[in-house]
Protein backbone atom coordinates (compact mmCIF):
# COMPACT_ATOMS: atom_id res chain seq x y z
CA UNK A 1 0.00 0.00 0.00
CA UNK A 2 2.87 2.47 1.25
CA UNK A 3 4.27 1.91 -2.75
CA UNK A 4 1.11 2.67 -4.52
CA UNK A 5 0.45 5.41 -2.28
CA UNK A 6 4.15 6.71 -3.24
CA UNK A 7 3.28 5.76 -6.91
CA UNK A 8 -0.04 8.06 -6.77
CA UNK A 9 1.83 11.21 -5.71
CA UNK A 10 4.90 10.73 -8.25
CA UNK A 11 7.18 9.21 -5.26
CA UNK A 12 7.79 12.18 -3.23
CA UNK A 13 4.83 12.27 -0.94
CA UNK A 14 2.13 9.84 0.37
CA UNK A 15 -1.14 10.73 -0.50
CA UNK A 16 -3.54 12.82 1.13
CA UNK A 17 -6.25 9.71 1.33
CA UNK A 18 -5.23 6.54 0.45
CA UNK A 19 -7.74 3.55 0.92
CA UNK A 20 -8.17 0.08 0.04
CA UNK A 21 -11.43 -2.01 -0.04
CA UNK A 22 -12.39 0.48 2.70
CA UNK A 23 -15.42 -1.62 3.95
CA UNK A 24 -18.55 -0.43 6.55
CA UNK A 25 -21.34 -3.03 7.49
CA UNK A 26 -24.15 -2.74 9.71
CA UNK A 27 -25.08 -5.85 10.50
CA UNK A 28 -25.94 -6.65 6.92
CA UNK A 29 -26.48 -4.02 5.73
CA UNK A 30 -22.79 -2.68 3.78
CA UNK A 31 -23.35 0.74 4.10
CA UNK A 32 -19.89 0.88 2.20
CA UNK A 33 -18.48 -1.59 -0.08
CA UNK A 34 -14.56 -2.04 -0.82
CA UNK A 35 -14.03 1.99 -1.20
CA UNK A 36 -10.53 2.17 -2.98
CA UNK A 37 -9.23 5.62 -3.69
CA UNK A 38 -6.41 8.17 -4.17
CA UNK A 39 -6.84 11.52 -3.38
CA UNK A 40 -3.53 13.38 -4.44
CA UNK A 41 -2.17 16.37 -2.34
CA UNK A 42 -3.12 19.71 -3.56
CA UNK A 43 -6.17 18.30 -5.64
CA UNK A 44 -9.62 19.38 -4.80
CA UNK A 45 -11.77 15.67 -4.86
CA UNK A 46 -15.57 15.77 -5.43
CA UNK A 47 -17.29 12.86 -3.90
CA UNK A 48 -20.92 12.77 -5.40
CA UNK A 49 -23.45 10.48 -4.91
CA UNK A 50 -27.13 10.64 -4.50
CA UNK A 51 -28.45 10.17 -0.96
CA UNK A 52 -27.84 7.24 1.31
CA UNK A 53 -24.68 6.78 -1.07
CA UNK A 54 -22.23 6.32 1.82
CA UNK A 55 -20.64 9.53 1.20
CA UNK A 56 -20.94 10.50 4.99
CA UNK A 57 -19.78 7.03 6.07
CA UNK A 58 -16.62 7.27 3.97
CA UNK A 59 -15.70 10.83 5.32
CA UNK A 60 -16.11 9.51 8.71
CA UNK A 61 -14.20 6.52 8.21
CA UNK A 62 -11.44 8.79 6.93
CA UNK A 63 -11.79 10.83 9.95
CA UNK A 64 -11.44 8.14 12.49
CA UNK A 65 -15.63 8.24 13.96
CA UNK A 66 -16.47 5.30 12.34
CA UNK A 67 -13.97 2.19 12.32
CA UNK A 68 -13.69 -0.09 9.34
CA UNK A 69 -15.15 -3.49 8.95
CA UNK A 70 -12.95 -4.03 6.20
CA UNK A 71 -9.63 -2.76 4.07
CA UNK A 72 -7.45 0.04 4.93
CA UNK A 73 -6.59 3.28 4.79
CA UNK A 74 -4.55 5.98 5.16
CA UNK A 75 -4.68 9.99 5.56
CA UNK A 76 -1.65 12.24 5.43
CA UNK A 77 0.49 9.05 5.55
CA UNK A 78 -0.98 8.04 8.88
CA UNK A 79 -3.70 5.36 9.53
CA UNK A 80 -7.14 5.89 9.61
CA UNK A 81 -7.87 7.26 13.11
CA UNK A 82 -4.64 8.02 14.49
CA UNK A 83 -5.05 11.58 16.33
CA UNK A 84 -1.59 12.68 15.14
CA UNK A 85 -3.21 12.77 11.24
CA UNK A 86 -6.61 14.65 12.93
CA UNK A 87 -4.46 17.43 13.98
CA UNK A 88 -3.56 18.67 10.57
CA UNK A 89 -7.81 17.73 9.06
CA UNK A 90 -10.09 20.35 8.71
CA UNK A 91 -13.81 19.08 9.24
CA UNK A 92 -17.24 20.18 8.43
CA UNK A 93 -19.51 17.99 9.36
CA UNK A 94 -22.73 17.24 7.52
CA UNK A 95 -25.23 18.09 10.35
CA UNK A 96 -22.88 20.33 11.71
CA UNK A 97 -23.86 21.62 15.02
CA UNK A 98 -21.44 23.72 17.28
CA UNK A 99 -21.99 24.78 21.33
CA UNK A 100 -25.27 27.52 20.98
CA UNK A 101 -24.01 28.55 24.72
CA UNK A 102 -21.16 29.75 23.00
CA UNK A 103 -20.10 32.64 20.93
CA UNK A 104 -18.42 31.91 17.51
CA UNK A 105 -15.57 32.80 18.43
CA UNK A 106 -15.10 31.00 21.71
CA UNK A 107 -16.48 27.93 19.33
CA UNK A 108 -13.00 28.33 17.22
CA UNK A 109 -11.11 29.12 20.11
CA UNK A 110 -11.78 26.08 21.92
CA UNK A 111 -11.77 24.01 18.40
CA UNK A 112 -7.39 25.69 18.43
CA UNK A 113 -7.06 24.38 21.77
CA UNK A 114 -8.35 20.75 21.11
CA UNK A 115 -6.24 20.85 17.79
CA UNK A 116 -3.24 21.75 20.08
CA UNK A 117 -2.48 25.11 18.91
CA UNK A 118 -1.01 27.48 21.49
CA UNK A 119 -2.85 29.30 23.69
CA UNK A 120 -1.08 32.80 22.51
CA UNK A 121 -2.43 32.65 18.58
CA UNK A 122 -5.68 31.01 19.28
CA UNK A 123 -7.69 34.57 19.06
CA UNK A 124 -5.97 35.24 15.97
CA UNK A 125 -6.73 32.48 14.14
CA UNK A 126 -10.09 32.30 15.63
CA UNK A 127 -10.42 35.99 13.86
CA UNK A 128 -8.82 34.74 10.72
CA UNK A 129 -11.40 32.14 10.11
CA UNK A 130 -14.33 34.07 10.86
CA UNK A 131 -13.47 36.93 8.08
CA UNK A 132 -12.64 34.10 5.39
CA UNK A 133 -16.16 32.48 6.17
CA UNK A 134 -17.76 36.20 6.49
CA UNK A 135 -18.70 36.16 9.79
CA UNK A 136 -16.15 39.24 10.70
CA UNK A 137 -18.27 41.43 13.68
CA UNK A 138 -20.31 37.93 14.36
CA UNK A 139 -17.72 36.35 16.56
CA UNK A 140 -19.04 37.83 20.18
CA UNK A 141 -23.03 36.73 19.52
CA UNK A 142 -24.10 33.84 20.91
CA UNK A 143 -23.88 30.43 18.25
CA UNK A 144 -27.63 29.95 19.35
CA UNK A 145 -28.75 33.14 18.42
CA UNK A 146 -26.93 32.57 14.46
CA UNK A 147 -28.68 31.41 11.75
CA UNK A 148 -28.47 27.92 10.12
CA UNK A 149 -26.49 29.80 7.04
CA UNK A 150 -24.39 31.28 9.38
CA UNK A 151 -23.59 28.24 11.52
CA UNK A 152 -22.60 26.39 8.05
CA UNK A 153 -20.48 29.25 7.80
CA UNK A 154 -19.19 28.73 11.45
CA UNK A 155 -18.32 24.98 10.59
CA UNK A 156 -16.53 26.01 7.64
CA UNK A 157 -14.74 28.91 10.09
CA UNK A 158 -14.42 25.56 12.22
CA UNK A 159 -12.77 23.34 9.10
CA UNK A 160 -10.53 25.82 8.24
CA UNK A 161 -8.70 26.82 11.42
CA UNK A 162 -5.20 27.11 11.18
CA UNK A 163 -4.58 26.16 7.97
CA UNK A 164 -5.04 22.70 8.02
CA UNK A 165 -3.28 20.38 4.70
CA UNK A 166 -6.63 18.62 4.39
CA UNK A 167 -9.91 19.65 4.54
CA UNK A 168 -12.75 17.67 4.44
CA UNK A 169 -16.24 19.50 3.58
CA UNK A 170 -19.43 17.30 3.79
CA UNK A 171 -21.87 18.84 1.99
CA UNK A 172 -20.77 22.53 2.91
CA UNK A 173 -23.41 24.55 1.16
CA UNK A 174 -26.58 22.31 2.04
CA UNK A 175 -28.13 25.73 4.40
CA UNK A 176 -26.35 28.17 1.99
CA UNK A 177 -28.08 30.74 -0.31
CA UNK A 178 -26.06 31.36 -3.49
CA UNK A 179 -24.25 34.02 -2.47
CA UNK A 180 -22.82 31.71 0.97
CA UNK A 181 -22.41 28.99 -2.62
CA UNK A 182 -20.42 31.23 -4.48
CA UNK A 183 -18.11 32.26 -1.56
CA UNK A 184 -17.55 28.67 -0.56
CA UNK A 185 -16.38 27.93 -4.44
CA UNK A 186 -14.52 31.18 -4.07
CA UNK A 187 -12.93 29.71 -0.16
CA UNK A 188 -12.24 26.36 -2.13
CA UNK A 189 -10.65 27.79 -5.08
CA UNK A 190 -7.88 29.84 -2.23
CA UNK A 191 -7.29 26.58 -0.55
CA UNK A 192 -6.13 25.07 -3.77
CA UNK A 193 -4.22 27.97 -4.31
CA UNK A 194 -2.61 27.72 -1.13
CA UNK A 195 -2.16 23.93 -2.29
CA UNK A 196 -4.20 22.57 0.85
CA UNK A 197 -6.33 19.08 -0.18
CA UNK A 198 -9.87 19.43 -0.61
CA UNK A 199 -12.01 16.55 -0.04
CA UNK A 200 -15.74 17.93 -0.71
CA UNK A 201 -18.73 15.91 -0.59
CA UNK A 202 -21.27 16.63 -2.28
CA UNK A 203 -24.73 15.34 -4.21
CA UNK A 204 -24.65 19.13 -5.82
CA UNK A 205 -23.24 18.42 -9.02
CA UNK A 206 -22.34 22.15 -10.31
CA UNK A 207 -20.45 22.46 -6.94
CA UNK A 208 -18.29 19.79 -7.57
CA UNK A 209 -17.78 20.61 -11.62
CA UNK A 210 -17.13 24.32 -10.52
CA UNK A 211 -14.60 23.36 -8.40
CA UNK A 212 -13.02 19.55 -8.70
CA UNK A 213 -9.64 18.26 -10.44
CA UNK A 214 -11.13 14.72 -10.00
CA UNK A 215 -14.20 13.14 -8.55
CA UNK A 216 -15.50 9.65 -7.91
CA UNK A 217 -18.96 8.66 -8.02
CA UNK A 218 -20.50 6.35 -5.35
CA UNK A 219 -23.64 4.55 -5.35
CA UNK A 220 -25.21 1.89 -3.18
CA UNK A 221 -21.43 1.91 -1.15
CA UNK A 222 -19.64 1.15 -4.23
CA UNK A 223 -17.37 3.64 -6.48
CA UNK A 224 -19.21 3.44 -9.97
CA UNK A 225 -16.87 5.82 -11.64
CA UNK A 226 -13.62 8.03 -10.79
CA UNK A 227 -11.11 9.68 -12.40
CA UNK A 228 -10.07 13.25 -13.35
CA UNK A 229 -12.92 15.76 -14.18
CA UNK A 230 -11.89 16.85 -17.53
CA UNK A 231 -11.97 12.95 -18.98
CA UNK A 232 -15.13 12.01 -17.35
CA UNK A 233 -16.88 14.63 -18.92
CA UNK A 234 -15.66 14.19 -22.35
CA UNK A 235 -17.53 13.09 -24.95
CA UNK A 236 -16.96 11.81 -28.44
CA UNK A 237 -18.06 14.26 -31.70
CA UNK A 238 -17.25 17.54 -32.52
CA UNK A 239 -20.10 20.30 -33.83
CA UNK A 240 -18.56 22.36 -37.03
CA UNK A 241 -20.47 25.75 -37.90
CA UNK A 242 -19.74 25.19 -41.86
CA UNK A 243 -20.84 26.71 -44.77
CA UNK A 244 -20.54 25.83 -48.65
CA UNK A 245 -20.39 22.09 -48.29
CA UNK A 246 -23.56 20.02 -48.87
CA UNK A 247 -26.17 18.33 -46.97
CA UNK A 248 -24.76 14.90 -48.79
CA UNK A 249 -20.82 15.69 -48.61
CA UNK A 250 -21.74 16.14 -44.78
CA UNK A 251 -23.79 13.06 -44.52
CA UNK A 252 -20.59 10.97 -46.66
CA UNK A 253 -18.01 12.26 -43.82
CA UNK A 254 -20.41 10.74 -41.37
CA UNK A 255 -22.50 13.95 -40.05
CA UNK A 256 -25.56 15.61 -40.20
CA UNK A 257 -26.84 18.96 -40.43
CA UNK A 258 -28.61 20.16 -36.61
CA UNK A 259 -29.13 23.37 -37.73
CA UNK A 260 -28.55 26.37 -40.40
CA UNK A 261 -24.83 25.85 -41.17
CA UNK A 262 -24.24 23.51 -38.29
CA UNK A 263 -22.84 19.95 -38.58
CA UNK A 264 -22.63 17.10 -35.96
CA UNK A 265 -20.41 14.79 -36.14
CA UNK A 266 -21.51 12.34 -32.72
CA UNK A 267 -19.35 9.71 -33.44
CA UNK A 268 -15.60 11.33 -34.39
CA UNK A 269 -13.05 10.83 -32.13
CA UNK A 270 -10.46 13.89 -30.96
CA UNK A 271 -8.06 12.76 -32.89
CA UNK A 272 -10.01 12.98 -35.61
CA UNK A 273 -10.52 16.46 -35.92
CA UNK A 274 -8.07 17.61 -37.74
CA UNK A 275 -8.43 15.39 -40.81
CA UNK A 276 -12.24 16.41 -40.76
CA UNK A 277 -11.30 19.95 -41.17
CA UNK A 278 -9.11 19.52 -43.58
CA UNK A 279 -11.07 17.42 -45.74
CA UNK A 280 -14.13 19.83 -45.34
CA UNK A 281 -11.74 22.72 -46.33
CA UNK A 282 -10.59 20.25 -49.52
CA UNK A 283 -14.75 19.96 -50.53
CA UNK A 284 -14.57 23.80 -50.22
CA UNK A 285 -16.05 24.65 -46.98
CA UNK A 286 -15.56 27.48 -45.14
CA UNK A 287 -15.53 26.99 -41.21
CA UNK A 288 -16.92 29.19 -38.59
CA UNK A 289 -15.88 26.96 -35.57
CA UNK A 290 -15.70 23.15 -34.20
CA UNK A 291 -16.91 22.75 -30.42
CA UNK A 292 -16.07 19.48 -29.58
CA UNK A 293 -18.64 17.73 -27.16
CA UNK A 294 -18.37 17.93 -23.17
CA UNK A 295 -21.44 16.24 -21.02
CA UNK A 296 -22.60 18.10 -18.37
CA UNK A 297 -21.76 15.92 -14.97
CA UNK A 298 -25.10 16.13 -14.38
CA UNK A 299 -25.60 14.08 -17.61
CA UNK A 300 -22.61 12.20 -17.02
CA UNK A 301 -23.93 11.38 -13.39
CA UNK A 302 -27.59 10.06 -14.45
CA UNK A 303 -25.17 7.55 -17.25
CA UNK A 304 -23.49 6.38 -14.66
CA UNK A 305 -26.06 5.78 -12.24
CA UNK A 306 -27.81 3.57 -15.27
CA UNK A 307 -25.37 1.85 -15.99
CA UNK A 308 -25.17 0.58 -12.34
CA UNK B 1 -8.81 16.90 28.51
CA UNK B 2 -8.32 19.80 30.06
CA UNK B 3 -10.36 22.00 27.38
CA UNK B 4 -13.64 19.50 27.54
CA UNK B 5 -13.58 19.73 31.52
CA UNK B 6 -13.87 23.83 30.69
CA UNK B 7 -15.95 23.66 28.21
CA UNK B 8 -18.27 20.94 30.38
CA UNK B 9 -17.60 23.90 33.45
CA UNK B 10 -18.57 26.66 31.09
CA UNK B 11 -21.94 24.92 29.99
CA UNK B 12 -23.32 24.61 32.96
CA UNK B 13 -22.38 28.11 33.96
CA UNK B 14 -23.96 29.21 30.04
CA UNK B 15 -26.59 27.21 30.68
CA UNK B 16 -27.92 28.49 34.65
CA UNK B 17 -27.27 24.93 36.14
CA UNK B 18 -24.92 26.75 38.53
CA UNK B 19 -27.36 29.58 38.98
CA UNK B 20 -30.12 26.62 39.36
CA UNK B 21 -28.13 24.81 41.54
CA UNK B 22 -26.80 28.06 43.99
CA UNK B 23 -30.71 28.94 44.03
CA UNK B 24 -31.24 25.15 45.16
CA UNK B 25 -28.77 25.65 47.93
CA UNK B 26 -30.00 28.50 49.50
CA UNK B 27 -33.88 27.61 49.13
CA UNK B 28 -32.20 24.36 50.66
CA UNK B 29 -30.41 26.04 53.69
CA UNK B 30 -33.30 28.33 54.58
CA UNK B 31 -35.92 25.79 54.77
CA UNK B 32 -33.64 23.83 57.36
CA UNK B 33 -32.96 26.67 59.87
CA UNK B 34 -36.14 27.42 59.77
CA UNK B 35 -37.40 23.99 60.35
CA UNK B 36 -34.78 23.33 62.88
CA UNK B 37 -35.74 26.78 64.35
CA UNK B 38 -39.57 26.11 64.68
CA UNK B 39 -39.09 22.66 66.44
CA UNK B 40 -35.99 24.00 68.61
CA UNK B 41 -38.72 26.73 69.51
CA UNK B 42 -42.15 24.59 70.04
CA UNK B 43 -40.83 20.99 71.18
CA UNK B 44 -40.82 20.38 74.75
CA UNK B 45 -38.62 17.90 74.69
CA UNK B 46 -34.71 18.36 76.30
CA UNK B 47 -31.31 16.09 77.06
CA UNK B 48 -31.01 13.02 75.11
CA UNK B 49 -34.47 12.84 73.77
CA UNK B 50 -34.16 16.55 72.12
CA UNK B 51 -30.98 14.99 70.69
CA UNK B 52 -32.37 12.28 69.47
CA UNK B 53 -35.10 14.19 68.05
CA UNK B 54 -32.42 16.58 65.78
CA UNK B 55 -30.29 14.05 65.30
CA UNK B 56 -33.36 11.87 63.26
CA UNK B 57 -34.58 15.26 61.62
CA UNK B 58 -30.88 16.20 60.40
CA UNK B 59 -30.94 12.39 58.81
CA UNK B 60 -34.13 12.67 57.19
CA UNK B 61 -33.25 16.27 55.56
CA UNK B 62 -29.70 14.73 54.90
CA UNK B 63 -31.36 11.91 53.53
CA UNK B 64 -33.93 14.06 50.65
CA UNK B 65 -30.49 15.97 50.41
CA UNK B 66 -28.60 13.11 49.01
CA UNK B 67 -31.40 11.46 47.13
CA UNK B 68 -31.84 15.41 45.62
CA UNK B 69 -28.37 14.86 44.64
CA UNK B 70 -28.65 12.02 42.79
CA UNK B 71 -31.23 13.06 40.85
CA UNK B 72 -29.10 15.90 40.04
CA UNK B 73 -26.03 14.23 39.54
CA UNK B 74 -27.84 11.74 37.68
CA UNK B 75 -29.70 14.10 34.97
CA UNK B 76 -26.50 16.89 34.74
CA UNK B 77 -24.49 13.99 33.48
CA UNK B 78 -26.86 12.56 30.95
CA UNK B 79 -27.60 15.66 29.13
CA UNK B 80 -24.14 16.55 29.02
CA UNK B 81 -23.20 13.70 27.37
CA UNK B 82 -26.00 11.73 25.08
CA UNK B 83 -26.88 15.45 24.39
CA UNK B 84 -23.49 16.06 22.48
CA UNK B 85 -23.05 12.70 21.19
CA UNK B 86 -26.61 12.50 19.62
CA UNK B 87 -26.47 16.35 18.74
CA UNK B 88 -23.53 15.97 16.75
CA UNK B 89 -21.64 18.47 18.83
CA UNK B 90 -19.24 15.85 19.76
CA UNK B 91 -18.71 14.60 16.21
CA UNK B 92 -16.85 18.16 14.76
CA UNK B 93 -14.99 17.77 18.56
CA UNK B 94 -13.53 14.11 17.97
CA UNK B 95 -12.88 14.68 14.92
CA UNK B 96 -9.97 17.09 16.48
CA UNK B 97 -6.54 14.81 17.60
CA UNK B 98 -8.48 13.93 21.22
CA UNK B 99 -8.86 10.62 22.15
CA UNK B 100 -12.11 9.08 23.05
CA UNK B 101 -10.88 8.48 26.85
CA UNK B 102 -9.47 12.21 27.33
CA UNK B 103 -13.03 12.82 26.14
CA UNK B 104 -14.82 10.90 28.35
CA UNK B 105 -12.60 11.46 31.37
CA UNK B 106 -12.61 15.51 30.57
CA UNK B 107 -16.59 15.71 30.88
CA UNK B 108 -15.86 13.56 34.29
CA UNK B 109 -13.71 15.89 35.55
CA UNK B 110 -15.73 18.95 34.68
CA UNK B 111 -19.13 17.65 35.52
CA UNK B 112 -17.43 16.15 39.30
CA UNK B 113 -16.22 20.22 39.62
CA UNK B 114 -20.21 20.92 39.30
CA UNK B 115 -22.01 18.08 40.80
CA UNK B 116 -19.16 17.83 43.59
CA UNK B 117 -18.94 21.86 44.19
CA UNK B 118 -22.98 21.68 44.64
CA UNK B 119 -22.78 18.68 47.16
CA UNK B 120 -20.33 20.31 49.22
CA UNK B 121 -21.44 23.87 49.22
CA UNK B 122 -24.88 22.69 49.45
CA UNK B 123 -24.18 20.29 52.21
CA UNK B 124 -22.17 22.51 53.80
CA UNK B 125 -24.47 24.94 54.42
CA UNK B 126 -27.04 22.41 55.65
CA UNK B 127 -25.04 21.43 58.48
CA UNK B 128 -23.92 24.79 59.42
CA UNK B 129 -26.99 26.22 59.88
CA UNK B 130 -28.62 23.48 61.99
CA UNK B 131 -25.13 24.08 64.08
CA UNK B 132 -25.77 27.93 64.35
CA UNK B 133 -29.74 27.45 64.92
CA UNK B 134 -30.22 24.46 67.10
CA UNK B 135 -27.14 24.11 68.08
CA UNK B 136 -26.41 21.00 67.02
CA UNK B 137 -23.47 20.14 65.42
CA UNK B 138 -22.75 16.41 64.35
CA UNK B 139 -19.57 14.58 65.27
CA UNK B 140 -17.68 14.29 61.98
CA UNK B 141 -19.14 16.72 59.49
CA UNK B 142 -16.26 16.77 57.03
CA UNK B 143 -16.30 12.63 56.56
CA UNK B 144 -20.21 12.67 56.20
CA UNK B 145 -20.03 15.32 53.54
CA UNK B 146 -17.08 13.51 51.74
CA UNK B 147 -19.18 10.56 51.81
CA UNK B 148 -22.30 12.20 50.37
CA UNK B 149 -20.53 13.80 47.89
CA UNK B 150 -18.66 10.70 47.10
CA UNK B 151 -22.67 9.07 46.38
CA UNK B 152 -23.43 11.77 44.33
CA UNK B 153 -20.30 10.98 42.05
CA UNK B 154 -20.79 7.39 41.61
CA UNK B 155 -24.50 8.21 40.34
CA UNK B 156 -23.45 10.61 37.87
CA UNK B 157 -20.83 8.05 36.79
CA UNK B 158 -22.93 6.06 36.39
CA UNK B 159 -25.74 8.26 34.47
CA UNK B 160 -22.61 9.65 32.13
CA UNK B 161 -21.64 6.06 31.52
CA UNK B 162 -25.34 4.89 30.06
CA UNK B 163 -24.80 7.79 28.44
CA UNK B 164 -21.80 6.83 26.11
CA UNK B 165 -24.49 3.94 24.83
CA UNK B 166 -27.70 5.42 25.62
CA UNK B 167 -29.93 8.47 24.71
CA UNK B 168 -30.28 10.86 28.06
CA UNK B 169 -33.76 10.21 29.05
CA UNK B 170 -33.24 6.47 29.24
CA UNK B 171 -29.88 7.14 30.99
CA UNK B 172 -30.94 9.00 33.39
CA UNK B 173 -34.19 6.85 34.22
CA UNK B 174 -32.31 3.77 34.50
CA UNK B 175 -30.02 5.13 37.05
CA UNK B 176 -32.66 6.84 39.01
CA UNK B 177 -34.33 3.40 38.83
CA UNK B 178 -30.80 1.78 40.10
CA UNK B 179 -30.49 4.88 42.92
CA UNK B 180 -33.83 4.12 44.54
CA UNK B 181 -33.82 0.16 44.24
CA UNK B 182 -30.58 0.01 46.07
CA UNK B 183 -32.10 2.57 48.56
CA UNK B 184 -34.96 0.06 49.03
CA UNK B 185 -32.27 -3.11 48.94
CA UNK B 186 -31.01 -1.07 51.83
CA UNK B 187 -33.66 -1.22 53.91
CA UNK B 188 -33.90 -4.85 52.89
CA UNK B 189 -30.62 -5.46 54.55
CA UNK B 190 -31.72 -3.42 57.69
CA UNK B 191 -34.79 -5.44 58.17
CA UNK B 192 -32.19 -8.52 57.80
CA UNK B 193 -30.65 -7.11 60.66
CA UNK B 194 -33.11 -6.05 62.87
CA UNK B 195 -34.89 -9.78 62.47
CA UNK B 196 -31.91 -11.55 62.39
CA UNK B 197 -32.88 -12.79 58.67
CA UNK B 198 -29.44 -13.59 56.72
CA UNK B 199 -31.33 -14.28 53.58
CA UNK B 200 -32.66 -10.54 53.82
CA UNK B 201 -28.98 -9.01 55.37
CA UNK B 202 -27.49 -10.86 52.42
CA UNK B 203 -30.05 -9.41 49.73
CA UNK B 204 -29.09 -6.21 50.98
CA UNK B 205 -25.02 -7.11 50.60
CA UNK B 206 -25.55 -7.97 47.10
CA UNK B 207 -27.28 -4.55 46.70
CA UNK B 208 -24.60 -3.16 47.99
CA UNK B 209 -22.23 -4.34 45.74
CA UNK B 210 -23.92 -3.75 42.43
CA UNK B 211 -24.11 0.13 43.32
CA UNK B 212 -22.56 0.83 46.64
CA UNK B 213 -24.40 4.31 46.96
CA UNK B 214 -26.45 3.26 49.92
CA UNK B 215 -23.27 1.57 51.63
CA UNK B 216 -21.69 5.29 51.62
CA UNK B 217 -25.35 6.99 52.66
CA UNK B 218 -25.37 4.58 55.50
CA UNK B 219 -21.66 5.26 56.59
CA UNK B 220 -22.10 9.31 55.92
CA UNK B 221 -25.40 8.47 58.38
CA UNK B 222 -22.70 7.13 61.14
CA UNK B 223 -20.55 10.09 61.12
CA UNK B 224 -23.46 12.45 61.32
CA UNK B 225 -24.81 11.13 65.04
CA UNK B 226 -24.27 12.36 68.01
CA UNK B 227 -21.50 9.58 69.56
CA UNK B 228 -23.70 9.40 72.88
CA UNK B 229 -26.72 8.15 70.77
CA UNK B 230 -24.76 5.31 69.10
CA UNK B 231 -22.99 4.47 72.39
CA UNK B 232 -26.95 4.36 73.67
CA UNK B 233 -28.12 2.62 70.32
CA UNK B 234 -24.99 0.01 70.52
CA UNK B 235 -26.06 -0.25 74.64
CA UNK B 236 -29.28 -1.34 73.76
CA UNK B 237 -28.35 -3.55 70.66
CA UNK B 238 -30.84 -1.33 68.53
CA UNK B 239 -29.91 -2.12 65.19
CA UNK B 240 -31.43 -2.22 61.69
CA UNK B 241 -32.99 1.22 61.47
CA UNK B 242 -32.88 3.46 58.39
CA UNK B 243 -32.42 7.02 61.05
CA UNK B 244 -29.79 5.18 63.32
CA UNK B 245 -26.60 3.56 62.07
CA UNK B 246 -24.85 1.98 65.06
CA UNK B 247 -21.41 1.51 63.70
CA UNK B 248 -19.00 2.89 60.68
CA UNK B 249 -19.22 0.95 57.88
CA UNK B 250 -16.23 -1.60 56.96
CA UNK B 251 -13.44 -0.01 55.21
CA UNK B 252 -14.06 -2.89 52.31
CA UNK B 253 -17.46 -0.96 51.38
CA UNK B 254 -15.65 2.12 50.83
CA UNK B 255 -12.70 0.38 49.00
CA UNK B 256 -15.38 -1.20 46.93
CA UNK B 257 -17.00 2.28 46.19
CA UNK B 258 -13.87 3.53 44.58
CA UNK B 259 -13.07 0.46 43.09
CA UNK B 260 -16.75 0.69 41.74
CA UNK B 261 -16.62 3.95 39.98
CA UNK B 262 -13.38 3.53 38.05
CA UNK B 263 -14.75 0.27 36.95
CA UNK B 264 -18.10 2.03 35.93
CA UNK B 265 -16.31 4.77 34.27
CA UNK B 266 -13.47 2.72 32.37
CA UNK B 267 -16.82 1.00 30.88
CA UNK B 268 -18.09 4.37 29.84
CA UNK B 269 -14.93 4.97 28.37
CA UNK B 270 -15.01 1.56 26.09
CA UNK B 271 -18.50 2.47 25.99
CA UNK B 272 -17.76 5.40 23.87
CA UNK B 273 -14.35 4.33 22.15
CA UNK B 274 -17.15 1.48 20.17
CA UNK B 275 -19.69 4.20 19.48
CA UNK B 276 -20.22 4.98 15.96
CA UNK B 277 -20.59 9.23 16.19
Amino acid sequence: MAQSQEAAAGGTAPAAIHTELLERRYGRHVALHGLSLVVPRGSVFGFLGPNGAGKTTAVKLLLGLVRPTGGEGMVLGLPLGEPAARRRIGYLPELFRYQEWLSGREVLEAHAALAGMERGRRRAAAEEALATVGLSGEGLRRVGAYSKGMQQRLGLAVALLGDPELVVLDEPTSALDPVGRHDVRTIIQNLRAKGTTVFLNSHLLTEIEAVCDEVAVLDHGRVIAQGGLGSLLQAKGVDVEVEGVSQEEIGRLGGTWSAPRNASFPELAEGDVPELVARLVALGGRIHGVTRRRASLEQRFLDWLEVR
Amino acid sequence: MLEICRLTVVESLRRRLTLALFAATLLLVGLTGWAFSEIGRLSSLQGVERLMQFSVLLLFLMLLFTGMLALTAVFTAAAAVAGELESGVAAAILARPLRRGAYLFGKWLGLAAVVGGFALLAGAGELLIVSRVAAFAPPQPVAALALITAQALLMMTLSLALATLLSAVTSAIISTVAFFLVWMLGTVDLMGVALKYPTLMTVGEIGKILLPTNALWQAAEYYLEPGSLVAAAQGLGLGGNPFLAIGPQPPAVLIWAGVWGGIVLALGIWGVVRRQI
